[in-house]
């Protein structure tokens, strides 16, 4: 490594999270150990080279083996390979293993980029601000091909696949600009798949932040800021019109209701009952599952009628943002359902589905049901049946 | 120290004046007998029809050159263009397209074949006392069959390139590259068929054709590798051609497999493709290290250390090499309990070569050392594999792949293997084996230089890029960050003094044909079947059927193979003195 310092590179490559340091001594470990066993063996060989070198009128020994040192030479290496291999667990599991209450971020590859979403709904391409001492959790998919999004300073690295959410979280504790690489080969511009990470201060991060649209919560009726991933998920709300059947019209005599889905205020992080009686974290793996494949987990009460959408239909970088719209409908902010569209090809209308599964006036409701508030649905699928619900 | 083995028959008295291996003797010719395996017929027909094992050994090792060759050039270009960050010489897409093909011709047409293909169809049969392997016809298909899947395989790379990497991951390989994909991937399919055929008639020849006395004690070192090998080579090719079907049919018809917009499972083709090609690096590995047991044995003129514990762990490795394809998709996803298990499994297998790398070590104890080129090489080999072996614990362990995977630090470990590893094992083989091949002796002075140039080169090469990988550069990148680029220019200098290395035997060897010494039948004093017979060999091998008595590399025994004629040797005794 001292080769390196004078050939352009720093003595020891910049850490700057706590688990770098811990990877490094792990690092630090197995090099040692495996430097002084390479060592004994060129030690061993030279000796041996040098000592039975051909002499004039010498003999060689019929030497044919030993069980004794095949089984030290056995078991010496097992036994270190072992401590290596616990050594290792300890630090793929931390790294595996999230803080429950870091924000999430939202990493999108495509060829040949990196679409990267605060929780606070700022968006940034190729570079990812974040505030020193700060844990984060990190969500990666990818939009085509696979790629692999790796920080070299934060020692950490992981494939993004597509069809895929893989978690992984960081804690910068340095300030500084550190390196964004795509490791895994996605075609001719993967090498300028590149970005830069920012770690700022608390002072430097919020005059950061000062400088873009951020999702503030807001007193109901409001709307997203202009920009921000919330108001494009706003914007897909409507387009995908998810609002024909997840709005807050419920007038049990109309085929406006919303007789049909939950009410998707107040959803994101609230408990979820599931038919079986299970119960579900509303977070933004389970709105995304249900998304692309709402039969998965299905709210307790409502039949699942939603149809699938794809990535055809949403792309990875949508699914993101409407993931940031749910989490920034607190109660009270969906605004009303303006237009009679027709429901989403494959859902029924209310009449029909009413009818095939449950009279008309009977079912008590049991439900689940945004109440008012809290316990918000599930955002897609379901529906309910017909009377009832409660919910504003 | 005790001993772990011993031939069948030990002598009780060990002052017994005898021919290890086999009886009768066979006198030492010096010159090559009129009629051998390459005058006895001429004309193209007599090559392209032949069903003779060394004339088939001969026919695999000219087009191999040739490949090695288009696959340093490539190797070449993408040096070359590192010496800049923003590309010295190349375009982007020329630059995938370039490591492509450095990476595909090297493994799937160089690697894979150059051993098994040569010095395997040339000496299996020679060592186990055979005329010929057990499927003559069978072994010359095999060659057409993987002539046939090269051309296509060098027409796809010639004709529109191939840009996915040699590991030809999917969505990428299957929707978006626009290069010759399927028809390189028919290549692929069509050399497997090669690789097991090969395989099949190689372990029928072990099994079947063995001379009266070759029990499977005595096998040669070399022989066990092969036949580990082959085996590998039956059951894990055929996976590889099932993946490269799966991924045509997706790539022609659309059919969702591996693109999961169309339903299918990317990790699918990861694993389906590591279950064969992490077999496959043992394929290339195990041959080499076969080789490197021949030589060592004969350079320090000793029984090998260990002879079980060298040939089982030729098999465990086999075996266990089929449980540990997982540990190539630790960052995938795949799940961090089976991420455990492979790395695990991983360790498991790494022991085998430690054992190996000890006992050939060990074996130079109490030696008469000789420094012939084949021994540089050897020795090379050793120092080389070693560092491989090691850096392999990084990226096998979970924990310290994660920020090592994917970048140059797995480059240098792969090539220290392979490279280090096998081209050094290869060399020594082809240095050892080419007087017998064809009766010939090289340069001593220029076959030394060229071991230990290559050597000096390929450490320039890799070295700088363990550090390299360390500080996070990713692999397959023509661009790269500037902090970089003196590590880059490192490697570059010790490429092109690799490539002069490499050019040296391509020169002293031909030449040594017209203008080298006649070798004699067994220049080494080597003990093995195949020295017995005069160099070149003559049609059949041997005129009369060797009976074996003893294991092989009965080294230390009196005999006449014995490097100074007419000094008599002590012997030590069985239990090896000291």
């Amino acid at each position: 490594m001292l080769l390196a310092e004078g050939l352009g590179l720093p003595l020891w490559p910049e850490r700057a999270t706590e688990f770098a340091v811990r990877y490094d001594w792990l690092f630090i470990y197995i090099l040692v150990v495996t430097t002084i066993a390479g060592l004994l063996v060129y030690a061993g060989l030279t000796y041996l080279c040098f000592r039975y070198a051909k002499k004039p009128g010498g003999t060689s020994q019929r030497v044919l083996g030993s069980h004794k040192l095949e089984l030290i030479w056995t078991a010496i290496p097992a036994a270190f390979f072992l401590s290596f291999f616990v050594g290792s667990t300890i630090i793929f599991d931390e790294v595996s293993h999230p803080p429950a209450d870091a924000p999430e971020i939202f990493v999108v590859g495509k060829q040949w980029m990196w679409k990267i979403q605060h929780p606070n709904g700022v968006r940034e391409i190729n570079e990812l601000h974040l505030q020193d001492g700060v844990a984060v959790k990190v969500t990666i998919t990818s939009e085509d091909v696979i790629h692999n999004f790796g920080i070299p300073a934060f020692r950490n690295k992981i494939d993004a696949m597509p069809g895929r959410y893989v978690t992984t979280w960081y804690k910068p504790n340095k300030v500084g600009t550190y390196h964004i690489f795509c490791d895994q080969y996605c075609g001719q511009g993967h090498s300028q798949m590149v970005g830069k990470v920012h770690v700022l201060s608390k002072d430097d991060y919020a005059a950061w932040l000062e400088g873009h649209k951020t999702d503030a919560p807001g007193t109901p009726g409001d709307r997203p800021t202009d920009g921000t991933a919330a108001w494009h998920g706003q914007q897909l709300f409507f387009k995908l019109q998810c609002i024909n059947c997840h709005n807050n019209v419920y007038d049990a005599d109309s085929v406006n209701s919303s007789n049909r889905a939950p009410n998707l205020e107040g959803l994101f992080g609230s408990k979820v009952p599931l038919e079986g009686g299970k119960t579900v974290s509303a977070d933004g793996a389970y709105i995304r599952e249900s998304i692309r494949n709402p039969e998965a987990k299905v709210h307790a009460g409502w039949k699942a009628i939603m149809p699938a959408y794809p990535r055809a239909q949403v792309s990875e970088e949508e699914l993101g943002q409407l993931v940031a719209y749910i989490q920034y409908l607190k109660k009270g902010k969906l605004p009303k359902r303006t237009s009679q569209d027709a429901a989403p090809v494959g859902a029924p209308t209310a009449g029909e589905s009413l009818g095939d599964k449950v009279p008309p006036a009977p079912i008590p409701a049991p439900a689940p049901q945004p109440d008012d508030k809290k316990p918000a649905d599930k955002k897609p699928e379901e529906k309910k049946p017909a009377p009832t619900k409660g919910g504003n | 120290m005790a001993t772990t083995h011993a031939p069948a028959t030990t002598p009780t008295t060990l002052e017994l004046d005898y021919t290890p291996q086999t009886a009768p003797p066979v006198v030492d010719v010096d010159g090559p007998p009129k009629v051998h395996y390459l005058n006895h017929s001429f004309g193209w027909l007599s090559w392209l029809l032949t069903v003779d094992h060394k004339r088939i050994g001969i026919l695999y090792l000219i087009p191999l050159t040739i490949f090695f060759m288009c696959g340093g050039i490539a190797a070449g270009l993408v040096r070359l263009n590192l010496i800049q960050p923003y590309g010295a010489i190349l375009e982007l897409d020329q630059y995938n397209k370039a490591f492509t093909a450095h990476g595909t011709i090297m493994l799937f047409l160089f690697l894979i074949p150059v051993i098994p293909g040569v010095l395997g169809n040339f000496f299996v049969p020679m060592m186990i006392g055979a005329k010929d392997m057990a499927f003559p016809k069978l072994n010359l298909a095999s060659w057409y069959v993987w002539m046939g899947g090269a051309m296509f395989f060098i027409a796809a790379l010639l004709f529109g390139g191939l840009d996915t990497g040699w590991t030809f991951y999917p969505p990428y390989s299957s929707k978006y590259s626009h290069t010759n994909v399927i028809w390189a991937g028919l290549g692929v399919f069509i050399t497997g068929f090669s690789s097991i055929l090969t395989g099949l008639n190689i372990i029928a020849t072990v099994h079947k054709m063995r001379a009266p006395g070759m029990t499977w004690g005595r096998l040669p070192l070399f022989v066990w590798a092969m036949y580990a090998t082959s085996v590998i080579q039956i059951l894990a090719t055929p996976v590889l051609a099932m993946a490269v079907c799966l991924l045509a049919t997706e790539r022609i018809f659309g059919v969702g497999i591996f693109d999961p917009s169309l339903g299918g499972d990317p990790l699918l083709f990861q694993h389906l493709f590591w279950y064969y090609s992490h077999p496959a690096v043992y394929i290339m590995i195990l041959p080499g290290m076969g080789v490197i047991n021949e030589v060592i044995t004969c350079f320090s003129r000793k029984n090998i250390f260990g002879y079980k514990a060298v040939a089982w762990s030729s098999v465990g490795i086999a075996v266990v090499g089929f449980l540990v394809w997982g540990h190539h998709m630790f960052l995938s996803g795949q799940g961090v309990y089976l991420g455990m298990v492979f790395s695990v499994l991983t360790m498991l297998v790494a022991i085998p070569s430690a054992v190996k790398v000890f006992n050939w070590t060990a074996t130079f104890y109490g030696g008469q050392i000789t420094f012939e080129a084949p021994m540089l090489f050897t020795i090379g080999f050793i120092v080389l594999f070693t560092i491989g072996g090691l850096t392999g614990l990084f990226l096998g362990i979970l924990g310290t792949d994660i920020h090592l995977h994917d970048t140059y630090f797995v480059i240098a470990h792969f090539h220290f293997t392979m490279v280090g590893g096998m081209m050094f094992a290869w060399q020594a083989g082809l240095h050892f084996y080419w007087p017998k091949m064809t009766g010939k002796m090289y340069s001593d002075f220029w076959s030394r230089l060229a071991a230990v140039i290559m050597l000096v080169g390929f450490s320039l090469t890799f070295l700088p890029q363990f550090v390299a990988g360390y500080h996070g550069l990713p692999r397959r990148y023509p661009y790269y960050p500037v902090e970089f680029q003196m590590m880059n220019i490192l490697s570059t200098a010790g490429a092109t003094i690799q490539g002069f290395g490499y050019l040296m035997p391509a020169v002293y060897l031909p030449l040594s044909l017209f203008f080298g010494r006649n070798a004699g039948a067994n220049p080494w004093r080597a003990t093995g079947l195949e020295w017995q017979t005069p160099s070149p060999p003559t049609m059949h091998n041997f005129e009369e059927l060797p009976i074996v008595t003893h294991g092989p590399y009965e080294y230390a025994l009196p005999s006449k193979f014995t490097l100074e004629d007419g000094h008599a040797h002590e012997t030590k005794g069985g239990n090896g003195g000291h």
